[in-house]
């Protein structure tokens, strides 16, 4: 039984027609085509699925799509603005904190959470943040390294 | 290759695909879609072993949404080929497409294909399903003994058909000298057995694939693998294809660490159901079965070691079993390449290698980042700690007298694979290390709370840069292609097929072409390209992205600059000799006023009717030079929980020239963590009766977060390779392997017990502590 939501995502307004039980994960994929957030495990084990609803890191893996009705959702492509990097991309590229790639989406995301509420964190602090973000590639230096870049 | 100065190569940059990927634009294989694409799923069996007597696919047929529905029946009678990296006489086949009798918990047993993945899903369900259960066996020891369930009757090894006994794959045995006589002359002999574990690859994409038909019965792929040339030719052996007839498209993978060198299973059966559907048909393991589709070979070792009281080795005997699981995908290479890398490992006289690969009811294992290595260096490393006890003889110094060095002999992918090492960096490494991490100190076990022990331990190690030897190998293919282009505006194209699974090496290709034909790094393009478009290319496995398809791509640009080279040669009347080419123009040399810009040499050719600037070459390195690497570090050991915390760690590489430094140290610290969750986390477990998969997900798959890693401390050696282009070797897995026997020791160090079994689980200190 499908219905109709409206949901704003990268500041974009969609009207679409679904079936109520897909997550929000698969919505954005899927039907919006936004291929940016990855699916690594649909258990919300991983991380790789992070997008910001209301400035809130959330894995949208398990996010009922229906409950993003009347809020901001954020993921990685609407990160940059006109062209122009956000600090965390442009940290994250320079300081080679990027390997293969597929938990980039979710680390930054996760990180601009953490910005927004501690605009300055400690390296402890940047590090429980992205706990729940795997990495198989980096061993995670490189990347706390450009978090704590982009917050200067 | 003599050394010269470097305006790229040798500093650090940003990669060339990594604002793609920090954008969220890099279309990684599950981002792919076409239209009208249906989906595949795999009904898995529930039995670790049994019979499939009757399938029965009447109701998921009827299922609305499902196009089709194949069983063992279905898929053609060709054994499946995995791993097209051997020679074809000694490629191993042991498998179909969909099986008649299953051999591991999740063994593919019939597949769907569906307008959307629930309605497979559903339609799985409705498939029903007569099994046989037979007993099952999950021990390796046990799987070799008389009377133990039979998992394969026979095999086929080329075009030979081959008895499978005792469910042994294939043995091997090699002696140098005579080690008999090497322990006689020892004054001290020490044995043990080490046990690892069985880790999983885990790379954070799951394995995805599309299938799309097109005219004349053609394919297009479009799936993770790290190599597009062996995969077509394993779909199109499975499928019984003409090669021409499938084209795969290279995509970039989201880590891998050696689980997609072969082809598995779902690509063949995804490109089955797109032929007979006439659609284009994807797939995408779950977590679940990522835990069902690869992961590093468990070994049991037995090494016995003869040593004289100044720290000599004079005789080593190693013997394995190896663990392939239920299916041998790569047959019993990696117990062969363990022979290989213990015999590499330190000078002795007199050594001697036994092993066999042996079957059991488990889902299959594949190659895993160190390929057999990471399993010897634990066993190797741990005895040399408890020898250097035995003989009060200081660990690192222990190394210094025996380590593997330039002028010895090197067994790049066991023993038919040899070279003679030209440049080694471990001794700089070792002292370098050992300063680092304050070795001088690892005698104070005092931390602030008394039950908590500090300790330090050391281990070195090594992996080869790809599988090139002086002749042709006669089991393993190593050879690479590359294409490369100048464009009409001065910018480059490099076309070749080697693959990136996240360390870079697509990057390292385009600063060779920017560094040989002297453009700016953002002026070189790496075309995706396919198997139509690009030269051969064996998969990018055993850390030979940089060296082994490195070697092809600077001789492709060599041969483009040569005919750039010529024709500025003629538009600025100077002798070839006299030019040098840099930053997008070609300079007479002590004449700065004399140039003329790369742009302006293909415009002139192309509007003279000279022709296009191109080079091609195909290259088997002759040799393969090993990275050698070393692991210091210190650890917290509590006493009263069993936990070991690693607090720092002090790795080290010997690359000869680092092409990208950050892609370097991206590398030594990805290998840290890979390692350090061999050593205390990482281990999937099966239900010991049924032999189902206990942790098939992250939550109980353990591995280090980011608030578990050590602080790092990198240190990289003044070496030069003289084979590798620009004088560099590989660093992906020789990082990794000795880091278990790194924790190993340094556990001992703190508490005084030595765990010969991975992982180094809390539960076993402290049984060790009472």
């Amino acid at each position: 039984m499908e219905v109709m939501i409206q949901l704003k995502v990268n500041s974009v307004i969609y009207e679409l027609k679904i079936d109520p039980a897909r997550t929000l994960l698969q919505v954005i994929r899927e039907d919006l085509r936004l291929t940016g957030t990855k699916s690594g495990c649909e258990r919300g084990e991983c991380g790789a699925c992070t997008v910001l609803i209301d400035r809130q890191a959330v894995n949208s893996c398990l996010f009922p799509v229906i409950e993003g009705e009347g809020k901001e959702i954020l993921t990685i492509e609407g990160l940059a603005r006109n062209g122009q990097l956000h600090p965390l991309q442009e940290n994250f590229i320079e300081l080679g904190a990027i390997q293969c790639g597929f938990c980039t989406p979710g680390m930054i995301l996760t990180a601009k959470a953490l910005l927004y509420r501690i605009p300055h964190p400690t390296e402890g602090e940047v590090r429980r943040e992205i706990a729940g973000n795997y990495c198989r590639c980096t061993g995670y230096d490189k990347i706390v390294e450009a978090i704590l870049a982009a917050a200067d | 290759m003599e050394k010269r100065e470097l305006k790229i190569i040798g500093g650090r940059f940003s990669r060339a695909e990594a604002l793609q990927k920090a954008t969220g634009e890099l279309k990684f294989s599950a981002d792919i879609t076409f239209p009208h694409m249906l989906h595949a799923k795999i009904l898995r069996s529930p039995y670790a072993h049994a019979i499939v007597k009757h399938v029965d696919i009447s109701k998921a047929l009827k299922l609305k949404g499902v196009r089709a529905v194949i069983t063992h029946k279905d898929v053609p009678k060709i054994p499946t080929m995995h791993q097209f990296l051997h020679v074809p006489s000694h490629m191993f086949y042991d498998s179909f497409l969909l099986e008649e009798k299953v051999r591991h918990y999740g063994d593919r047993v019939a597949a769907v294909a569906a307008t959307n993945p629930d309605i497979a899903e559903e339609a799985l369900e409705l498939i029903e399903v007569e099994y046989e259960p037979l007993s099952a066996v999950f021990d390796p020891l046990e799987a070799t003994r008389d009377g133990a369930p039979v998992i394969h009757n026979r095999a086929r090894r080329g075009e030979k058909t081959i008895e499978i006994k005792n469910n042994i794959v294939g043995v091997r045995e090699i002696e140098i000298g005579d080690v008999e006589k090497g322990f006689r002359e020892a004054d001290l002999i020490i044995e043990n057995v080490f046990r690892t574990s069985r880790p999983n690859n885990a790379p954070l994409e799951r394995t995805a694939v599309i299938c799309v038909p097109g005219p004349g019965g053609s394919l297009d792929v479009y799936g993770t693998t790290q190599g597009i040339h062996p995969m077509r030719m394993n779909i199109a052996s499975a499928l019984g294809l003409p090669l021409h007839k499938v084209n795969c498209h290279r995509v970039y993978l989201g880590g891998s660490f050696g689980a997609h060198i072969h082809t598995g299973w779902i690509e063949p059966i995804c490109a089955f159901l797109s032929l007979l559907t006439g659609k284009p048909v994807r797939g995408e393991k779950t977590r679940e079965e990522m835990f069902l589709s690869c992961g590093r070979h468990p070994m049991v070792m037995r090494l016995k070691t003869g040593i004289k009281k100044d720290g000599t080795l004079m005789a080593q005997y190693f013997d394995v079993i190896d663990e392939t699981g239920a299916y041998a995908v790569s047959g019993e290479s990696k117990m062969v390449l363990a022979g290989g890398w213990f015999l590499s490992m330190y000078k002795c006289p007199n050594m001697k290698f036994t092993g066999k690969t042996v079957y059991t009811n488990t889902p299959p294992l594949t190659a895993m980042r160190g390929a057999g290595n990471p399993q010897v260096n634990f066993a190797v490393e741990s005895q040399m700690d408890m020898i250097a006890e035995e003989l009060g003889i200081d660990p690192v110094s222990l190394r210094l007298k025996n380590h593997i060095n330039t002028g010895d002999t090197f067994y790049g992918q066991g023993p038919d694979v040899v070279c003679v090492v030209q440049s080694c960096g471990t001794e700089e490494l070792l002292k370098r290390g050992a300063e680092a991490i304050g070795w001088n100190k690892r005698a104070d076990h005092t931390t602030d709370r008394p039950w908590v022990k500090r300790g330090m331990g050391m281990a070195r190690g090594f992996h080869t840069s790809g599988a090139g030897s002086p002749k042709p190998s006669k089991f393993i293919l190593d050879y690479s292609g590359a294409i490369v282009k100048v464009n009409e505006d001065g910018t480059a194209v490099l076309i070749n097929a080697a693959a990136d699974t996240g360390g870079g090496s697509l990057s390292t290709h385009a600063a060779m072409v920017a560094e040989e034909l002297g453009l700016n790094y953002e002026d070189v393009v790496v075309y995706m390209g396919d198997t139509n478009v690009t030269l051969f290319d064996v998969p990018t496995h055993a850390s030979r992205g940089t060296y082994g398809a490195g070697l092809a791509v600077k001789k492709a640009s060599e041969k483009a600059k040569r005919v750039l080279l010529k024709w500025a040669s003629e538009i600025l009347e100077a002798s070839v000799e006299d030019l040098v080419a840099e930053k997008g123009k070609i300079f007479v040399v002590g004449n700065p006023d004399q140039w003329v810009s790369i742009k302006e040499v293909v415009e002139t050719a192309q509007t003279s009717g000279w022709g296009s600037v191109a080079g091609e070459a195909s290259i088997r390195p002759d040799a393969c030079p090993p990275h050698f690497t070393v692991c210091f570090v210190e650890v917290e050991v509590d006493t009263q929980t069993g936990l070991v915390k690693v607090l720092r760690a002090v790795t080290g590489a010997d690359v000869g020239t680092p092409i990208n430094l950050n892609s370097v140290e991206g590398q030594i610290a990805g290998g840290l963590h890979m390692g350090l969750g061999f050593a205390l986390l990482e281990d999937t477990r099966f239900d010991e009766k049924t032999g189902k998969p206990l942790n098939p997900n992250f939550r109980d798959y353990k591995t280090l977060t980011a608030l578990d890693m050590p602080s790092i401390e990198m240190l990289i050696a003044d070496t030069f390779e003289p084979t590798g282009p620009f004088g560099a070797k590989g660093v992906g897995e020789g990082a990794t392997n000795p880091v278990a026997a790194a924790v190993a020791n340094a556990a001992y160090n703190a508490v005084g017990v030595r765990i010969k079994d991975l992982p180094i689980s809390f539960e076993k200190i402290l049984k060790a502590l009472k």
